[in-house]
């Protein structure tokens, strides 16, 4: 589980990374490629994280921290993310197809032109995020929270959304053709 | 420490395993029920049970402690609980966990929210972007005057574990929780 130790430049709001005492911009020469060539991230802390074309795509995250971080490009095909906290991150032409998300935190994000269909997205918290241009259909997401989220051009079809919440959304174009919608919280 | 969740299938509720990396010593809150899958995860990281703390007596959230009672030796408590009562506003020590406990009402009158770490658990008292049921308004606004009360005296990132639905975040709460204005 990760922690939140703060960054030990006096001032800085940031955490520090589980590799280090400081964060990514004080110390930006930190080697973070053995933690991405192990197939289990766990406990991993990389809040404000600059993360371009990684692949995760079969890899398993177990609780780690990667809040206000930016992901361009970044595939999660396969992946299994697990007690994660990426609230507050900028997600672009990211996959997440056949993922397995649970008890995850993506409240705040921005979600840009971003795959997640036939995954498993339950217990996960989406809330006050803004989706532009994704496709989550074929997705379970039971118990997953979307309050206060604004969902632009986007497809939730074929969706189990049992006890999903969508109050107070601001939803635009948004389809649940196939979808339960009448179970939603 | 590493927290896990349990999804009980049983009253929709989580129940939560704290585990001690280094003691293998393990709290569990809110046992809503026992199922093969909680004893599966509680055994293949070989903790020991130290103690279930309940965040309220609503049978959706206690109902696990029979079985897990005849399974293994440990101690509830709960607040007004008679032989194991938490004490509010309090620093619990058990093992290697120190819980300090603060006593919200609202939902019920013994719900308590248990702050470990970096970690809230709120039971009934919150649901992500949601105050958590109250029977009268009087009690909901004595909810939310409690809860903005815990939420201004702690750090913004606190985590934040429910007993029904997704985690959250103070943050994350104070910014889409319509209901704690």
């Amino acid at each position: 589980m990760y922690s939140f130790t703060r960054c030990k430049v006096s001032s800085c709001p940031r955490y520090a990374t589980h590799i280090s005492e400081y964060c990514l911009a004080h110390d930006p020469r930190q080697d973070l490629a053995p933690t991405l060539s192990f197939p289990v991230l766990d406990s991993a802390s990389l809040s404000n994280w600059n993360c371009t074309e990684e692949d995760f795509s079969g890899k398993r995250i177990l609780g780690s921290l990667f809040s206000y971080s930016t992901f361009h490009g970044v595939s999660f095909v396969k992946t299994t993310i697990l007690n994660s906290n990426f609230s507050f991150c900028l997600f672009e032409e990211c996959v997440f197809d056949e993922s397995t998300i649970r008890y995850v935190i993506f409240s705040g994000s921005t979600f840009t032109q971003c795959m997640f269909m036939n995954s498993s997205i339950t217990h996960t918290n989406f809330n006050g995020s803004v989706m532009r241009d994704c496709d989550a259909s074929g997705s379970d997401l039971y118990y997953s929270s979307f309050a206060h989220a604004h969902i632009h051009n986007t497809k939730m079809e074929d969706c189990n959304v049992r006890k999903a919440d969508f109050r107070h959304t601001l939803q635009d174009n948004l389809s649940f053709r196939w979808s339960n919608y009448r179970e939603v919280l | 420490m590493r927290i896990h969740q349990h999804f009980s299938v049983v009253g929709f509720c989580n129940t939560y395993v704290i585990g001690d990396n280094a003691t293998k010593d393990a709290l569990l809150i809110d046992p809503g029920h026992a199922d093969i899958e909680l004893i599966r995860l509680l055994e293949q990281h070989g903790y020991t049970i130290k103690a279930v703390l309940l965040t309220h007596r609503h049978s959706g959230h206690t109902e696990g402690l029979g079985l897990l009672k005849k399974l293994y030796d440990f101690t509830t408590y709960a607040y007004e609980d008679p032989r194991h009562p938490i004490i509010p506003d309090e620093i619990l020590t058990i093992g290697p966990f120190e819980i300090f406990s603060y006593l919200v009402g609202g939902h019920s009158r013994d719900s308590v929210v248990y702050k470990i770490k970096d970690a809230l658990f709120v039971g009934d008292a919150l649901r992500a972007a949601a105050l958590g049921k109250t029977h009268t308004h009087r009690l909901a606004e004595h909810l939310k005057d409690e809860l903005n009360r815990i939420f201004s005296s702690l750090d913004p990132q606190t985590l934040i574990f429910p007993g029904h639905g997704p985690p959250s975040t103070i943050q994350s709460e104070l910014l889409f929780n319509q209901s704690l204005r």
